[in-house]
């Protein structure tokens, strides 16, 4: 900086989300129910961190924990994003195999 | 599938719209099938909601709250009494005491640039238990290559320098920048302490 004089730096922070694991690591079932939903339907569980997301991190410290489940789709977010037909029946499965989980659990 | 193109994504979301709007139908078909209140929320511009609180978590918590006991008891479509199976208070809610002092509800208000929901909340549907079908708020504009197409950007002639008319942004561009001081060696600036 000083090989600037009077430059100035501006150094402002905002947060846009937060991690979803704090609130999840509280509520195990949220996530259980979701591995035995997909085990359900018959697929093998794959499961890991992604970098980013804002709505269901949001959701989760607004009070609803929000794990994200697969919607099947390919090439997130390039110009040749595609879903298959056959991989989005799978996920809507998931869902209503989801729904008798908790529907059992409770 | 691929998107039509003329929107920003294809897959995400709009394949998990359709999914959940599938397996929703799929319930509703089968009443067969056991469940406790399901309520199905869309958010929208998930990729840049990060600034825009489109869930004001007051929405969040009086529409997607799960039955807090006093209402624990409905009618089926029979109108019979029945007693509904709520499987939870909304579990995280402790959680929501650990956003900042002030920061919730109405923040998104004020920042330009994004879709806005109008003031009476997101679309969020289901009131008492079962899928229902609800009329969202919505906010539309539209910018497509059509609306853009009115003024095309002037086009430089052959042999015409760049910068001498046309498009400012082109003779800002070519404008040499002023001579700066050279920049520090990056054994000097470790040292030093920014100003």
């Amino acid at each position: 900086m000083s090989a600037w004089p009077g430059a100035t730096v501006e150094f402002k922070v905002e947060e846009s989300y937060r991690n979803m694991k704090e609130v999840l690591d509280d509520h195990p079932q949220v996530v259980e129910n979701a591995r035995e939903a997909i085990r359900r339907t018959g697929l093998a569980l794959r499961e890991h961190p992604i970098r980013g997301g804002t709505d269901g991190s949001r959701l989760c410290f607004m009070g609803l924990p929000t794990p994200n489940i697969f919607a099947g789709e390919h090439n997130f977010h390039s110009r040749l994003e595609w879903v298959s037909a056959q991989d989005m029946e799978l996920a809507a499965k998931v869902i209503v195999e989801l729904a008798k989980v908790w529907e059992e659990r409770a | 599938m691929t998107a039509s193109g003329a929107t920003l994504l294809g897959a995400d979301n709009k394949a998990g719209v359709a999914e959940i709007v599938a397996a929703a139908e799929y319930l509703m078909k089968h009443p067969e099938i056991p469940h406790g209140a399901i309520r199905v929320g869309f958010t929208p511009d998930e990729e840049v909601g990060a600034r825009n609180e489109v869930l004001r978590r007051q929405e969040v918590r009086r529409r997607l709250r799960l039955h807090d006991g006093r209402r624990d008891q409905g009618r089926d479509r029979d109108g019979n009494l029945v007693r509904r199976r709520d499987h939870d208070q909304l579990p995280g809610q402790q959680h929501a005491s650990r956003l900042r002092q002030g920061e919730d509800d109405q923040r998104h208000q004020g920042r330009g640039g994004f879709h806005q929901p109008p003031p009476q909340g997101p679309a969020l549907a289901g009131d008492d238990g079962g899928v229902r079908r609800i009329r969202a708020p919505l906010r539309r504009q539209r910018v497509g290559r059509e609306d853009l197409g009115e003024a095309p950007p002037p086009r430089l002639q052959d042999g015409e320098a760049a910068g001498a008319g046309g498009d400012p942004h082109e003779a800002r561009a070519t404008r040499p920048c002023p001579p700066g001081p050279a920049p520090p060696s990056s054994s000097k600036s470790k040292s030093r302490t920014a100003t």
